[in-house]
């Protein structure tokens, strides 16, 4: 059986159990520790400033009240006799708290402050350590300084991220004029949103080494922690499926919120403009039947009469506004099925009068068998309005059809049933120049005396009930044929990919 | 108007609650050479159906009480020949509205459709 050789993990030269002198052959090393439990972190601190101060050299402490305390019990059952190092000056505990309010300015890391007081304590501690030397005769040739800080960790903590990035650059620049060795530490817990994964690997990317959990740190063999880190993996790839179908849940649950939203601005519309609907309709109709009365009455003269008709006119037009404008925030519940055969007859009903005297000759063909569900106000309103578009384009008379069939439409990958209404007519035609912006508001062919908000409000209202609305206008022998087709699905079904 | 002139002798009931509209209309129906009776409530509108018989029945659909499509059910129940027209000043009915009337309009809508209405529903009874 072959053995498989082991590759070797980063960060493994700094484990903690490495003596310090054999190890840290690289005086300038920077290196990070990420712990979860606080007795772990002062642990292996026992063993890199004692491996410091039982070894001659130097070391300082920026660290927590909790830290520090915790520190030198360790170090005390280490043998060490901490109290004699501090009196010698080459151990220097210092509070991360009141260490950071001396280098921040407006809580932003100050360079030449940083310099000043933390290259000033190292300068301090490797001046004892050399004293230290020379009082003992030591072999130590030259002392080195240990330094363990922790105000990047309470910047962390703080959320002040981009500053505790910064102090950690601050730490590397004063490296180059300064020989000492340093370990930072930040609790894992401080890393558990998606959002810290960036600045985490800011953070290593400012440190030559990184000293894993005590998850991974704890693990006796090469064996096992291979195998921690392929459990890691997993769980990341994991973790990065799971974040990714949350983030999809979330836009879906962002867009239904946006959707009820909208559904309730709707229906407090919809209130207000039936409301409005109610207010403008009753009186109009009581002015719009005084000018019809009056504009017959014997008593009139040509041109009071004239006026008559124009007031008549003016109310069409406020009626006409007034009613496309609202049917945008109709409260209107659930649609209903509809027969569009008597919608249409309703409509045709109306405007019965107009088509003898303008000479239009109407014909019907009503072949659908499938029922639509939609609103019957609305969906008559489409129609009112295409079929007095359809008269209006004819003042020269002519033909007017309406079809109505059971018909389908291919959306992508899907076949829509439902029923197509066909309102076709002989009259003037659609200019080549409106074609492009006939459905916008307020684009209108017949000059005054179009609001511009008929085709604008039907395309509304069709795809409403998620139906289409198309046209056509052209010459076919001679003829000028226009024609407006509404499409209202019924139903839909998959398309067979290999039909 | 001429046109509309077609069934002088029909009579109409006429029902709303706003006594300045139903005036206006009775005069317009009036004009048109019908016989108008008019009615201020629902419950009005069904007493005066059932003393007598019309021929037609314009029925406001917003009333105060009964509102106008439960006194139109009323009335199909009485009489289901009898043509009803709803009038709303709603841009709006509810659903269950279409099947109680013949036939509905907009209040403000042109009177010329509700009288050509009104003169096709007569003569397909006639």
């Amino acid at each position: 059986m072959s053995t498989t050789k082991v590759p070797r993990i980063e960060g493994a030269s700094c484990a903690p159990d490495a003596p310090w002198r054999e190890h840290d052959n690289d005086s300038h090393g920077h290196v990070v520790q990420f712990y979860s439990e606080d007795r772990s972190l002062v642990e292996t601190l026992g063993r890199f400033i004692g491996a410091a101060l039982g070894a001659g050299d130097a070391a300082i402490v920026v660290a927590t009240k909790a830290h520090r305390d915790g520190l030198a019990e360790q170090l005390e059952s280490r043998g060490l006799n901490v109290a004699s190092a501090i009196e010698e000056g080459r151990y220097i505990s210092l509070d991360a708290a009141e260490t950071m309010s001396e280098i921040l300015v407006d809580g932003w890391p100050d360079e030449s402050r940083f310099a000043s007081h933390i290259g000033g304590v190292i300068t301090r501690a490797r001046s004892a350590a050399e004293r230290v030397r020379q009082s003992r005769a030591s072999l130590i040739v030259e002392p080195r300084v240990a330094v363990f800080g922790e105000m990047v960790a309470l910047l962390w903590a703080d959320g002040k991220h981009p500053s505790a990035i910064r102090l950690e650059q601050l730490w590397n620049d004063l490296a180059k004029t300064h020989s000492f060795s340093l370990r930072c530490a930040y609790p894992m817990a401080g890393f558990h949103r998606q959002e810290h994964s960036e600045p985490f690997l800011k953070i290593c990317a400012e440190h030559s080494a990184v000293i894993p959990g005590e998850s991974y740190t704890s693990l006796k063999n090469e064996a096992d922690r291979l195998r921690n880190i392929s459990q890691l993996q997993q769980k990341a790839q994991a973790l990065d499926a799971e974040i990714a179908e949350r983030k999809v849940a979330q836009e879906s649950l962002h867009q239904r919120e946006i959707a009820l939203q909208d559904a309730v601005q709707h229906a407090a519309m919809g209130k207000l403009a039936a409301i409005i609907a109610h207010e403008i309709n009753n009186p109009l109709e009581v002015i719009a039947n005084v000018f019809f009365l009056l504009r017959d009455h014997p008593s009139l003269d040509e041109n009071a009469r004239s006026l008559a008709i124009t007031a008549e006119s003016e109310i069409s037009r406020v009626r006409q506004i007034a009613n496309q404008t609202l049917s945008f925030y109709r409260e209107s519940g659930k649609p209903i099925s509809v027969p569009l055969n008597h919608v249409l007859d309703s409509v045709l009903d109306i405007y019965d009068r107009s088509l003898k005297p303008q000479g239009i000759s109407l014909e019907r063909k009503y072949k659908a068998h499938r029922e639509v569900r939609a609103f019957p106000v609305e969906i008559r309103q489409v129609f009112v309005n295409l079929i007095g578009n359809a008269l209006q384009a004819m003042p020269e008379g002519g033909v007017l059809r309406i079809g109505i069939r059971d018909s389908s439409e291919l959306v992508q990958d899907s076949r829509r049933m439902g029923v197509r209404v066909n309102i076709t007519d002989t009259g003037v035609g659609i200019p080549a120049k409106y074609r492009d912006k006939l459905f916008q508001p307020f684009v209108t062919t017949k000059a005054e005396k179009g609001t511009g908000l008929g085709l604008w409000v039907s395309r509304g209202l069709v795809q409403k009930l998620g139906g289409t609305i198309r046209f056509r206008s052209g010459k076919i022998r001679g003829k000028t044929i226009t024609s407006f087709s509404v499409f209202i699905p019924t139903s839909s079904e998959e398309l067979d990919p290999v039909s | 108007m001429g046109a509309n002139r077609a069934i002088k002798s029909a009579s109409i009931l006429c029902v709303d609650d706003e006594p300045r509209a139903l005036s206006v209309r009775r005069l317009l129906l009036e004009s048109a050479g019908y016989q108008v009776a008019t009615a201020c409530s629902g419950e009005e509108g069904i007493l005066l159906f059932k003393s007598q018989p019309f021929d037609a029945v314009i029925m406001d659909y917003w009333l105060l009480g009964m509102n106008g499509i439960e006194a139109a059910r009323e009335l199909k129940r009485i009489n289901p020949a009898t043509p009803i027209i709803v009038l709303s000043a709603l841009s709006e009915l509810p659903g269950e509205s279409i099947g109680a009337a013949d036939r509905w309009f907009l209040k403000g809508d042109d009177p010329a459709y509700l009288l050509n209405a009104i003169k096709t529903m007569l003569e397909s009874r006639s």
